[in-house]
């Protein structure tokens, strides 16, 4: 909708309580439009620090051409939150763990990483950069990246102001990633329409910002951009309280299920072995089945699993977690306690068989 | 790094359009009228230089004054009926509801700038600042009118559009740099990858309607509508005349087995945006865009949201300064303005008749017809 009126009656006039020398100070949870000429100013003091902050953390990310994503290169947003490059963006962008990504800086700079995990339910994903970052990068220090922090969703008022950024569009030539200022509209629960709680703001996003930050006005991020509506007003982002209850499982590179039946439809690998669920807090190998990928690796009943492509699992479920990452043909590295014997085995996973 | 076949809406994922939002009094509605209000004192001179255009009497765009002796610039595409042609009955309306007839002056392709005169003196110009003289985060607003024409009045110029900017001047690239109508139709249709800018032979159709009607793979085509065409500037040059879904004559040329090759005509509908541009479709999610939305030599970008008829105006920021003229609603997120340093160029060109409007007829390929794409490192349908 327009911001559009006539004159209602202009107040210039400064609170009482603000002095000469400060000017008055914005709250960072006030939901009410601004009174003077001089909370307009605070505002914008705030958004120019922010983006300031934010900009050079915000990140473009670039995945490869493949099947799933149909024709071309896929561009989605991300934004920096630790000092060695951990990213978060959406689901929808990365789309599977452990895949090179190319990651567009804001001035236009490109370095590399990896995605981690995701979480198809909520839309949350990880993705982290590998290389330093480059000397002279704006909030850079000693190879380490300016980031962001990140705040809960769950206190924001309707009609809290919120910045966003992105990259609309793509990534574009001399452009930094663009400020969008506006308010916080709802937090809308999974219901018809939408699949899980998302966030509804009126700061206008499109194509590309997918995976870009929501900010309050002191610079927290709060939520994760993910869909847009028909209309100028529905812009939608995960919230950040999502990103903290998958957080570890999303870094160890998993891909978060809401259920049992939608993890097994995601699995399209088998590794022919039947693991002993009795025991939790050891992979223990129950049964191997005769000629299959198992079994051809050298696997035996027995075989106690410690680590999977260097990653340490602690439990037949930790690995069924990592399986919806591969795809048939990959490989498994796994490190074997049998008995006394350290072993490594190499199993190359098979297609998993619908019954 | 290639921009092969950029698939932009690995962004967003729409929801239904049923899912609508509930209209809602309270904060954030009443808080953005009251936010609009502050800026009455800062817009007051760039509204005094703002002017209503309107053909047959409905408003098509905005103009900002420029002299007192009635020289106004505006966006020209609006103004046009078609290349060369000028709206009929076009009309300048000043804020305090006097209007005059237009004499159109000059028109640069380049910035879409078009120069009226009015017969018309003691008008209120506005003075323009660089625009460097703000940064992202800084609030902006657009002098606006209130359309009060499904109420039977008149319109007049007393609203404003408030927003922030988003990025600082900078140039266009690649399909942001193509002068083009925004709002045409395509072809639906990837043509083969070469080197060579004159092949028009065809790689993959993404066009249902053009499937249905019977085009394959490997037909070169030869002909769109009545005009003969041998590469793909040709082909882009007919498509940016015509408009989404618009029934397309195509001929083409298909390999037979043994002698000459088969000419074939089809009829099939245009799509309404480039089908490796998925993102282009997200752009239009939410309101119009203007037909004229790329190929500006330099735009600073703001969020707030125009409609294409309320561009042409100034913008204004908090201070009161004037930084550029608003010349396309460019996407979803973003309203571009020409920053002042383009306008003042542009307009010394105009005032120096480096630009005359209706152009000769007689030059075929001139600055006025759009430009070739350039040929990119992919499969392409532009």
């Amino acid at each position: 909708m327009n911001l559009r009126i006539g004159v209602i009656g202009l107040s210039l006039a400064c609170a009482g309580w603000c002095s000469a020398a400060d000017g008055p100070v914005w709250a960072i949870d006030r939901a009410t439009s601004p009174d003077s000429a001089e909370e307009l100013k605070a505002i914008q003091g705030l958004v120019k620090t922010l983006q300031k902050k934010a900009q050079p953390a915000t990140v473009a990310l670039l995945l490869g051409n493949d099947e799933e994503r149909r024709s071309g290169v896929s561009c989605g947003s991300g934004v920096i939150v630790s000092e060695d490059g951990l990213v978060l963006t959406a689901a929808h962008v990365i789309m599977r763990p452990n895949e090179q990504v190319v990651f567009k800086l804001a001035n236009g700079a490109s370095v590399n990483g990896v995605t981690l995990g995701l979480n198809p339910g909520t839309d949350g994903g990880m993705a982290r950069i590998t290389d330093k970052a480059p000397s002279g990068y704006p909030g850079a220090k000693d190879g380490k990246w300016p980031f962001v922090e990140t705040a809960p969703s769950k206190d924001l008022k309707k009609g809290q102001w919120i910045v966003s950024l992105g990259h609309p569009g793509g990534p574009k030539p001399d452009r930094p990633p663009p400020v969008r200022v506006g308010r916080y509209i709802s937090y809308d629960k999974a219901g018809f329409g939408q699949r899980n709680d998302l966030l509804n703001t009126d700061a206008t996003l499109v194509g590309g910002d997918s995976g870009g930050p929501l900010f309050t006005l002191d610079g927290k991020c709060v939520g994760i951009h993910s869909e847009i509506g028909d209309n100028l007003d529905i812009n939608r982002h995960v919230p950040m309280e999502k990103f903290k209850t998958d957080w570890d499982s999303m870094l160890r590179g998993n891909v978060v299920f809401r259920d049992e039946r939608e993890r097994e439809r995601a699995t399209k690998v088998a590794m022919n072995v039947m693991f002993d669920d009795t025991v939790n807090d050891a992979v223990k190998i129950e049964e191997v089945t005769a000629d299959g990928v198992a079994d051809k690796a050298g696997s035996k009943a027995g075989d106690v699993i410690k680590t999977v492509n260097g990653k340490p699992v602690n439990s037949p479920d930790e690995i069924r977690a990592m399986l919806p990452s591969f795809k048939p043909g990959d490989k498994l590295k796994l490190d074997v306690q049998r008995d006394d014997e350290k072993l490594t085995l190499t199993v190359r996973l098979t297609a998993r068989s619908r019954k | 790094m290639s921009l092969r076949g950029i698939a932009l809406s690995a962004g967003l994922a729409f929801i239904a359009p049923t899912l609508l939002y509930a209209a809602d009094d309270t904060v954030p509605d009443k808080g953005r009228r009251r936010l609009t209000a502050l800026f009455e004192s800062a817009a007051a001179t760039a509204s005094e230089g703002t002017v209503r255009i309107t053909s047959n009497k409905k408003d098509i765009a905005l103009g900002t004054i420029v002299s007192k002796d009635g020289y106004i610039l505006t966006k020209g595409t609006e103004l046009l009926a078609k290349a060369n042609k000028l709206k009929p009955s076009l009309t300048a309306e000043l804020r305090d509801g006097s209007t005059f007839d237009i004499e159109v002056k000059g028109y640069s392709p380049a910035t879409d700038l078009m120069l009226l005169k009015v017969d018309a003196e003691v008008l209120k110009p506005v003075e323009f600042t660089a625009s460097k003289v703000i940064e992202p985060g800084d609030w902006v607003a657009v002098t606006g009118f209130k359309d009060r024409t499904l109420r039977g009045e008149p319109n007049t110029i007393e609203s404003i559009a408030v927003g922030v900017l988003s990025a600082p001047a900078r140039n266009l690239y690649m399909q942001e740099a193509l002068v083009e109508n925004g709002n045409r139709g395509y072809l639906g249709i990837v043509f083969e990858f070469s080197g060579d800018a004159n092949n028009t032979r065809i790689e993959d159709i993404k066009n249902e309607s053009a499937k249905r009607a019977g085009l394959k793979k490997g037909d070169q085509i030869v002909g769109v509508n009545e005009a003969d065409v041998t590469s793909r500037q040709d082909i882009f040059q007919v498509m940016n005349e015509t408009r989404p879904g618009q029934l397309l004559e195509v001929k083409i040329k298909r390999k037979v087995k043994a002698g000459d090759d088969e000419e074939l005509t089809y009829k099939f509908n245009t799509i309404p945006y480039a089908i490796m541009d998925r993102g282009a479709m997200q752009n239009t999610m939410g309101g119009q865009l203007s037909d004229r939305r790329t190929g500006f030599p330099k735009v600073i970008q703001h969020d707030t949201r125009l409609s294409p008829k309320e561009c042409g105006g100034p913008l204004v920021d908090l201070e009161g300064r004037v930084i550029g003229i608003n010349i396309a609603r460019a996407g979803r997120v973003e309203t571009w303005a020409l920053p002042a340093e383009v306008v003042a160029k542009s307009l010394k060109e105009l005032q120096d008749g480096k630009h005359p409007f209706p152009k000769a007829e007689t030059a075929v390929k001139t600055s006025t017809k759009p430009e070739a794409p350039k040929e990119k490192s992919g499969p392409s349908d532009r």
